[in-house]
């Protein structure tokens, strides 16, 4: 199994900017500086932290693993605050190197080091060795290739490795390579740390690094999260962007044709009908007629349908007397053609909510009313309101044919239809419009019917002041 | 008031089954062929108005003193159009009425403030052009406009 090739940070300009970095770092977080970072203290001496602290060996770590949490609480990038949280180790275990992998996108990859006195080639080389000490955690076969390395000894998430790795001081000290790997619950190991220990590394030591890593792994975790959530919000918009090209293109480019088709339909009735087009002939282009005509409705109700879902829509004052009134104007044909009557009644007040959703939700419910009627009965609705404390329930109400209780809940549904289109006609979109531009205004709707007595919808939205 | 004073009607559309029936809408209304020019995308009303090519013959080609806009035409689109027309010292005041199959909030909304005189949503049936098209006779009648 060949390990796919990680991104290495290899030239001597990428060198350089680490140590510039850490200097960045020194200053802003409280971390050591450079001339610290490139000379640990030696082994035997004290380090150079907390010296106000009592001397035992774990609270002299205290000091350290705060700074640690500090830095990952103001995490900055996974780089940046990889790497001051090395130089934090650093001043505590003193590191001869430090590599930091961490596993992005199902491949190793390397983020930061910190080395000293180290060539460009060893850095390669501690990352190899990073890498299948890595495989050898997560169980995967190791290349024969990679040096191979040696499990010395095993704690619940610490493993000591000895290594192959030639270093510039291999020789006058062995290196101490100790391998910890990032684990977040029971996620499997989300990366690892290497580091290198100037001086033998002690059980104290050993303790320090695992919290420090198991915090680092930890803010990591959470990190991609967040870049996740970004990355979906983005991916989100970029959906909606295009459903709204989607649907510019189908209210201009589809609608054309159907056009054409109906009203050509009605250009040849109109210069042909009776000469060369016979009583059947006529019907056939009726019917053609008709068909693009339903095909456009029904197009124009999606687009509305769809609009709800995915365009704003802001909250303001409504005058519920207005807005009823300029639906009535705008269904005047319709309701003249049904021989419909629809009073409204007083006191009709303001609302919370979107004037033009409203418009659709009433012109719907209404259009609803008008239409659902036993044949030969005259369309009666009332539309009226009723104050609650805080929010205002309008009721319209119709002399239409009803609806028995099982279906209440169905017809609120998109496509859903209780008849025939050939007795009623229409798309079986308008009440899933009013349910989805109340639901979008904050608002509830529902009804109130009996087979053979009408039916009674109601909205219910805040008010809009007294 | 004769032809000659209402001036004449440019229409920008590039859908040729909508010229061909907002003709005969007009005829039906009355309105003269003769008073209907047709510019069959962005680029060419700009041409029209600006007088280029054959468009210099204004014997031919008067400038209009109403147009009605579609809003989704190939190449420049109708807003485009519209925001040409109004930062053109000469052309800024002539009266545009949209004829558009897009009922979307936002052309309706960038449209009314670049100002348009109407908005209409194109029928799907002839009756409803009719309709159309007596609104927009009875407003060209009622509103002379030179320019």
């Amino acid at each position: 199994v060949r390990l796919p090739r990680i991104r290495r940070r290899s030239d001597p300009k990428a060198v350089e900017e680490q140590v510039k970095r850490i200097e960045e770092i020194a200053p802003k977080q409280g971390v050591p500086s450079k001339e610290e970072l490139s000379d640990p203290p030696q082994a035997g001496t004290e380090p150079p932290v907390n010296q106000g602290m009592p001397g035992s060996e774990s609270s002299r770590r205290l000091q350290p693993l705060y700074e640690i949490s500090k830095l990952l609480v103001a995490f900055e990038s996974v780089e940046h605050t990889g790497l001051a949280v090395l130089a934090v180790i650093n001043q505590v275990v003193p590191l001869r190197s430090a590599i930091l992998l961490e596993k992005r996108d199902g491949r190793l990859q390397l983020i930061v080091w910190h080395a000293q006195r180290l060539e460009r080639k060893d850095i390669d080389r501690a990352t190899n060795h990073a890498i299948s000490s890595y495989r050898y955690l997560v169980g995967a076969p190791l290349s024969s290739t990679e040096a191979e390395p040696e499990v010395i000894e095993a704690g619940t998430h610490l493993f000591h490795v000895k290594s192959h790795l030639p270093t510039g001081e291999a020789e006058e000290s062995p290196s101490r390579f100790i391998v910890v790997p990032l684990v977040v619950g029971r996620e499997p190991i989300v990366g690892v740390l290497q580091v290198e220990g100037r001086d033998p590394v002690n059980e104290t030591d050993l303790t320090f690094l695992n919290t420090s890593v198991n915090q680092l792994a930890l803010a990591l975790d959470r990190h991609y999260v967040h870049l996740k959530e970004i990355a979906l919000r983005e991916h989100a918009e970029e959906m909606v962007n295009e459903l709204n090209a989607f649907s510019y293109t189908v209210a201009h480019d589809l609608r054309a044709p159907l056009r054409a088709m109906s009203t050509f339909s009605q250009v040849l009735m109109e210069d042909f009908a009776g000469k060369v087009l016979d009583e059947t002939g006529q019907h056939y282009v009726r019917r053609l007629a008709e068909a693009a005509r339903r095909m456009d409705n029904f197009v124009l109700d999606l687009l509305d349908y769809t609009r709800l879902t995915r365009t704003e829509i802001p909250i303001e004052r409504v005058d519920l007397r207005v807005t009823l009134s300029e639906v009535l104007k705008g269904m005047a044909r319709e309701l003249v053609q049904r021989k419909a009557l629809v009073t409204l009644e007083e006191p009709l007040p303001a609302v919370l909510g979107h004037r033009r959703t409203l418009d659709q939700v009433l012109t719907n419910l209404i259009s609803n009313g008008a239409k659902f009627v036993a044949s030969g009965v005259a369309p009666r609705l009332r539309v009226r309101a009723e104050l609650h404390d805080e929010r205002v329930k309008l009721w319209i109400e119709d002399n239409g044919i009803g609806i028995a209780e099982q279906h209440w809940a169905r017809i609120f549904g998109v496509f859903e239809r209780l008849h025939k289109e050939t007795e009623y006609p229409g798309t079986g979109i308008g009440l899933a419009i009013a349910r989805k531009g109340m639901e979008r205004m904050g608002g509830r709707i529902g009804l109130e019917s009996k087979v053979g007595k009408g039916s009674r919808f109601w909205i219910e939205l805040p008010r809009g002041g007294p | 008031m004769s032809p000659n004073e209402v001036g004449t009607l440019l229409l920008v559309e590039d859908n040729l089954d909508d010229i061909l029936l907002f003709r005969r809408a007009c005829e039906k209304e009355c309105i003269a062929s003769g008073l209907v020019r047709v510019a069959e995308d962005g680029e060419e009303a700009l041409s029209y108005l600006e007088g280029r090519d054959r468009y210099a013959d204004r014997v031919q080609y008067p400038l209009p003193s109403l147009m009605v806009l579609d809003l989704k035409l190939p190449g420049k689109s109708g807003v485009e159009v519209l925001v040409w027309i109004r930062n053109d010292s000469r052309c800024k005041d002539l009266p545009v009425i949209v004829l558009t199959s897009s009922n979307e909030p936002g052309d309706l909304t960038r449209t009314r403030e670049l100002g348009i005189v109407a908005y209409h949503l194109k029928s799907v049936d002839f009756e409803g052009l009719i309709e159309i098209v007596k609104s927009i006779n009875s407003y060209w009648k009622t509103h002379p406009y030179r320019l």
